[in-house]
């Protein structure tokens, strides 16, 4: 089971990345909730870690932040994916399954 | 991360630095809300208040350290930390311009000693020849102690090389130079014909 220190950073902004083109624009609270529900409780991290990963991704210009109004008339910052960030999202996609396929097949070599 | 990645970093976290404040407020309401909407969902789940939101502070972790995390990656680190130096540092000669006086001369002193000396052994042994291929360039001696060889050894060294691609003897010669009205005495090099 990963824990907390075994998240590559990488890796989360690599899932807040993919949540925010699947969703459209949503709040920090939004992006945990959806990447909780995802992961099934397997990803136990602090949702504060969430905010590391937005400022990275929206100081390489792949998500915009804007304040909006949330539900309940409450003042939130929305965040959407901008056009390099899909164009970035495909790539490092691509390259993940890449990976993901070879380590699978790795880890199911019979041992003779 | 490639260049246009690192430019378009340093320019965000510039644009952030020109208002630090706001920065830090806009991240303060940010937490403010997830905190509220988090208690709320707790409530939701049966929690009493005080545990709801108690728990949505153990989930999204401490706000202070949070927002030091926000502020560090959204400035200079590089560049803030110089500026503390020097601004440390000019105080501190400051305050004791004896001691300032003496490092500062004790370090041109030692600055100026060693260009001097490597300006020498620059000249004499860094610099390369001025010919093409210098390294196959080579000087032979019958030995350390006796200057100048026999012309009749340098013949048979020439005929019987199969080392080099040629052998030159040459000579040191002190020799007149005319330039006009003028003669002068100056050092020539007389060499062999090859």
């Amino acid at each position: 089971m990963a824990t907390k220190s075994e998240i590559l950073q990488g890796t989360l902004d690599l899932m807040v990345l993919k949540t925010l083109e699947a969703m459209g624009p949503l709040h920090g609270y939004g992006i945990a909730l959806r990447l909780e529900q995802l992961s099934d409780q397997i990803l136990q991290v602090n949702q504060g870690t969430i905010y590391a990963s937005l400022v990275r991704l929206v100081q390489k210009g792949w998500i915009r932040a804007e304040w909006g109004t949330s539900e309940n008339n409450r003042s939130a910052k929305y965040y959407s994916i901008t056009v390099r960030g899909r164009k970035q999202l495909a790539a490092e996609a691509e390259d993940w399954m890449r990976i993901s396929g070879v380590i699978g097949k790795l880890l199911q070599l019979e041992s003779k | 991360m490639s260049i246009l990645e690192f430019v378009t970093v340093t320019l965000s976290r510039i644009r952030s630095k020109l208002h630090p404040r706001r920065v830090d407020e806009d991240f303060r309401k940010e937490l403010a809300l997830h905190l509220e909407l988090l208690t709320e969902d707790n409530i939701r789940h049966g929690m009493t208040p005080a545990e709801a939101r108690r728990q949505a502070c153990l989930r999204l972790g401490g706000v202070d350290q949070l927002r030091e995390i926000n502020l560090e990656m959204q400035g200079l680190p590089f560049i803030e930390t110089l500026i503390q130096d020097t601004r440390y540092g000019w105080r501190v000669l400051h305050k004791s311009p004896g001691f300032a006086v003496t490092a500062v001369l004790t370090m041109a002193l030692g600055i100026g000693a060693s260009a001097v000396v490597f300006a020498a052994l620059n000249a004499i042994i860094l610099r390369p020849l001025n010919v093409p291929r210098p390294e196959s360039l080579y000087s032979i001696h019958r030995s350390d102690t006796i200057a100048n060889q026999s012309y009749p050894d340098y013949l048979d060294l020439r005929d019987r090389n199969r080392s080099f691609e040629d052998l030159a003897a040459y000579n040191l010669e002190l020799v007149g130079l005319d330039t006009g009205d003028n003669p002068s005495r100056a050092w020539g090099i007389a060499t062999s014909r090859n």
